[in-house]
Formats: structure tokens, sequence, C-alpha cells
């Protein structure tokens, strides 16, 4: 079953509440294009100074319901391990308290367990395959801009899918970072000691690394996004261009990328595929993209490690493969990988300060 | 008038159609329709304007069929230019049914990639084949360009299954039974 807003910002409110030695919550600077208010919380064993940050989001596409409550389900299933000293069982994969302390003793943990609220309430009430958030078009009898073609990432250059027609379920909106639910998401990358980031979407059993706009080559640098246009509304128009990946960070995305995968596949078998998004389809103005993105454009910012993840299955019906009936499944895979990528960003932020 | 909206049904007959200014789609037309009904926006020239509705349906779109009848346009019926000036304009959304539907290519050839010309939702697919969540219009323009549009499911607008929405009575005691064992802090 799925969580409504409200239940979700009760639980929130509930945990920070309950226990304050693990969970802050933060209210985001702004309000959901409807209004509502948006919480990160942060999640932390001890005091002390912030910490290289770990920051995952989910429900950016209103129809993939299962993440959000993934999310709070995993902080909660880390709080019952740290405080108990037990095991975190997943199927066939289990985490000791131990690497559950390492984790929380070492990084601050932020989670935004749903970045676009509106939508959701949206998918509950009226619109069960709505995807976008839910600004209203000026002009037109269409709403919403998709959060993850938003961000201020190759923004505006309709690559594969990415629109900039406001009807369109794809429609990247009238500005990089028009929509105040992706702001928000900036703002813990702008405020926040965030080194890791990961977007938290359904279907199709990926974990995705950059790129998304073209296919990644490691050898010619001067193939950066950084000189191409923005805001064009139209392709890339350059064939056979191939963006610029470090070879020493794409051997870090697949490591830690695989690692997610065998933590997956150690629940019950499902064998998700590490990958550029890329090889999806090509997108712009996603937020994993920019996340990464942010440290090449401005060398000034701290660099992030962005992946995007699709969870569960293709399914003979969009509907399940979006919301299933039976989410404990996928959501036991999610939170599985998840903790993969906690414990691999330990490595990850530690090569980084060094 | 420069353009008209026509409604048509599965079998391209004609039920409806309504003028429409120009900088207005049929997607912002403020007219609902019924989830079996599609439309299409006719463009007129200056020439075809000055012909009857009926013959000028019938002359220049002779795939569809019937006697339409006209409808007046259920929003507000505004020029190009107040609809531009007004920027909290808000028109009456339309929500068509959705279509899962198979890309691929026609006896025409064309080139699978240009799908992504076409602003759709795609679905990813196991087999990397073009499925993507289509309105009826959207269907056609497909088939209109050239592809094969193979229709897998019709998924009519509803919200959520209740059935699949915690109570709050449930979320709360959820909460509950997964904390049991965790000493509560308040206050520390």
């Amino acid at each position: 079953m799925y969580r409504s807003i409200a239940q979700l910002d009760t639980l929130t409110a509930n945990l920070a509440q309950q226990f304050p030695q693990y969970f802050t919550r933060f209210e985001l600077p702004e309000r959901t294009r409807q209004n509502r208010r948006v919480f990160a919380l942060r999640m932390r064993a001890g005091a002390g100074a912030e910490r290289p940050g770990v920051l995952l989001v989910g429900g950016t596409h209103a129809r993939e319901l299962m993440n959000p409550d993934a999310l709070v389900e995993l902080a909660i299933d880390l709080l019952t391990s740290h405080v108990n000293g037990s095991t975190i069982t997943y199927g066939g994969q289990t985490w000791p308290a131990a690497d559950v302390g390492t984790i929380l003793d070492n990084l601050d943990l932020w989670l935004v367990p749903c970045v676009n609220p509106d939508g959701r309430a949206y998918v509950m009430s009226v619109d069960d395959m709505w995807r976008k958030n839910r600004r209203t078009n000026p002009g037109t009898g269409c709403r919403g801009v998709d959060l993850n073609r938003n961000a201020d990432f190759v923004w505006g250059v309709i690559e594969g899918q990415t629109s900039c027609s406001p009807c369109s379920d794809v429609y990247c909106g009238p500005s990089a970072f028009s929509e105040p639910e992706g702001r928000n998401v900036k703002h813990l990358l702008d405020t926040r000691q965030i080194g890791v980031f990961a977007d938290v979407h359904s279907f199709s059993e990926l974990v995705l690394y950059p790129w998304g706009h073209a296919p990644n080559q490691t050898t010619d640098p001067t193939k950066r996004f950084t000189g191409l246009p923005t805001g064009t509304c139209l392709p890339l128009n350059q064939p056979g261009y191939a963006e610029y990946l470090p070879p020493d960070d794409l051997q870090r995305f697949r490591a830690a990328g695989q690692q997610m995968v065998n933590a997956i596949a150690a629940v019950r078998g499902r064998v998700y595929t590490n990958q550029p998004s890329s090889a999806l389809y090509p997108t712009t103005g996603s937020q994993s993209d920019y996340a990464y993105a942010r440290h090449i454009a401005n060398p000034a910012l701290r660099k992030v490690y962005g992946w995007t993840i699709e969870t569960g299955p293709a399914l003979a019906d969009p509907r399940e493969s979006f919301h299933p009936t039976d989410p404990e499944p996928v959501k036991r895979d999610t939170k599985s990988g998840l903790v993969a990528l906690m414990q691999q960003s330990l490595t990850l932020l530690e090569s980084e300060d060094n | 008038m420069t353009a008209v909206i026509v409604f048509y049904d599965q079998d391209l007959r004609i039920v409806a159609f309504a003028t429409a200014p120009a900088n207005l789609d049929a997607a912002t037309v403020g007219i609902r329709a019924a989830d079996d009904i599609a439309s299409v926006r006719v463009e007129l020239t200056p020439e075809q304007e000055r012909l009857p509705l009926t013959t000028l349906l019938t002359r220049y779109r002779p795939d569809l069929q019937g006697e339409p009848r006209l409808v007046p346009l259920g929003a507000r019926a505004v020029t190009g230019d107040e609809a531009v000036a007004d920027e909290e304009a808000e028109l009456p959304e339309l929500t068509p049914t959705r279509y899962e539907a198979l890309v691929l290519t026609g006896s025409t050839k064309v080139a699978l990639s240009a799908v992504a010309d076409l602003d759709l939702d795609r679905l990813p697919d196991p087999g990397g084949r073009v499925r993507v969540l289509i309105s009826a219009d959207e269907a056609r323009a497909l088939v209109d360009r050239g592809y094969e549009v193979r229709m897998m499911n019709a998924l009519e607008v509803r919200p959520l299954d209740p059935e699949l929405v915690m109570s709050d009575a449930q979320a709360e005691a959820w909460l509950v039974e997964r904390t049991a064992g965790v000493r509560h802090q308040e206050g520390s």
C-alpha cells in the first residue's frame, strides 16, 4: 500500500519528534506549485559538525509511487538496526548492525521522500498515470513540467525524450529550474555537503550513471557539455557527439553501481543493469546529471556522484509497473541497493576528501 | 476563423467540430470529448475559410466521414492577443484516455529515431522497442507520419485504486509496530 502525502509528512514529523538523536526534519525553502510544503529528513548517529552527505530523493515523477515509501521505510530500518544492534535483512541480503553503524556514524543521510507532492496527490485523487508536477502552463489546457527534464543541465535541448511542448509528458519547462520542486533539490546541493546523490524512479530495474544526453567517452576532455548550446528547443544536432567522463569517475560509477546491483540481486534474484543513462534513451535536464555536472560547470563546487535508479520490472500492465498492487518485493530490492550505495559512499567521499 | 477542430470516433466518423482561434490547438479547446473520441486540428487557408465547413471537411479530409454538427467553444472564445496577454489564463484541463502502444517502422520505413521528435511519453521496454503512452490524437499523428502503431492497452484516466492507499490508522499502526522495539527519545 502507499502513503498519502499527509501520511508521509506525518511520518517524518514523528521520526524527528520521537528520535531527535537520529532525525532532524527541515522544511525546504519553496512550496510547491499548489502551495504544499516539502520536507527533507536528515539522519545520522551522533552529534558534531556536518558530515559528507548522501542525498536520496523519491517521487520526482508522480506515478512512481513506491519510492517515497521505500525511502521512509529505509530510514526506519536503519534506525531500528542501529538502536537495537540488529541485522537488517532484505530477503537474501543482510546488513549487519556494524555496517549500519559505520554508515550512520560517518555520513549525513538526507532524504527527500517526495519531491513532487502535488503530483502524488493528483495520482491518488484523479489520474494514477500522471507524471509531471502541477504547474499551470498559461494559454494551454496542459498542466505540468517534467521535473526530471527541468534541471540546469543541457536544459532545453530536445535530445531524445525531452520536449519544449507544455502538453508533453516530458516537458522541460519554460526555463531551467523554473519549478520550485526542483529548486528544493538544488537548495540541498547548494547548502549541504552532499557528495552522493540518487534520484529513485520506477521502472526498468536499472542503475543509471552519467551521462544522459549523449554517450560517454573517456579520451577527449574537450567534449564538454559546457560548450553545448542550451534552451534551443532543438536536438543536439552534433552527430557522433560523446560527452567526456573522466576515466577514474567512470570506474567509480561502474564499481559502485555494480555493488548496488549485487545487493539488489541478493535479495531475491532480480538483476538490475548498471549502465549510462543515455543507453535507456537520451534525456536532458535530469537531476542526477545536474548533480554530477555542477563541479564541472563550476569547479568551486563539490563533486557529487549522481545516479538515477529505476526500481521494479516492466510488467504487462503499466500501472503494475509504476505502482504495483504489492510493492513490498520491489521496495526491499530498492532499500538493499540504497544501503549498498551508502556503503559505497564511504569510499567515494573519502577519496574525494583526499 | 483560421482553423477548425474536428472530433471523430474510432470509425473516423465525424461527430462534431468547433472553430478555433489560431493560437489554440486541439488540446486547449475547452471542449471535453468522450474517451473514445479523438480530435484533429485542421488549419484553413483564406480560400478554405470561404467554403462551407461540410464541403471543406469532405474535400480536404476525405478520411473523415459523416455529417458533422457544429458545437461552440466550451470555454472562453479568446483571440490570440488575449490569450497571450493574460498570463493567468487557464483553460479547462483535458485528460484524454491514454493508450499503451508499440511504435514500429511502417511501410514507409520512417526511422524510429524520429519518434523522439514527437514529444511522447515513452515507457521503458525490456526489448528496447519504442513503447509509448499516447492519446488517440498522437496515435493518429504517428500513423500519418508513416509509423505502424500497435495499441496494446487502453488506460482510462482514473485515480489510484483507493484500496492501495493506506488509511491514516494503518499508517500510524505501521509506524508503531515498526518502532515498537526502539526506545523513544523525546526530549533528549
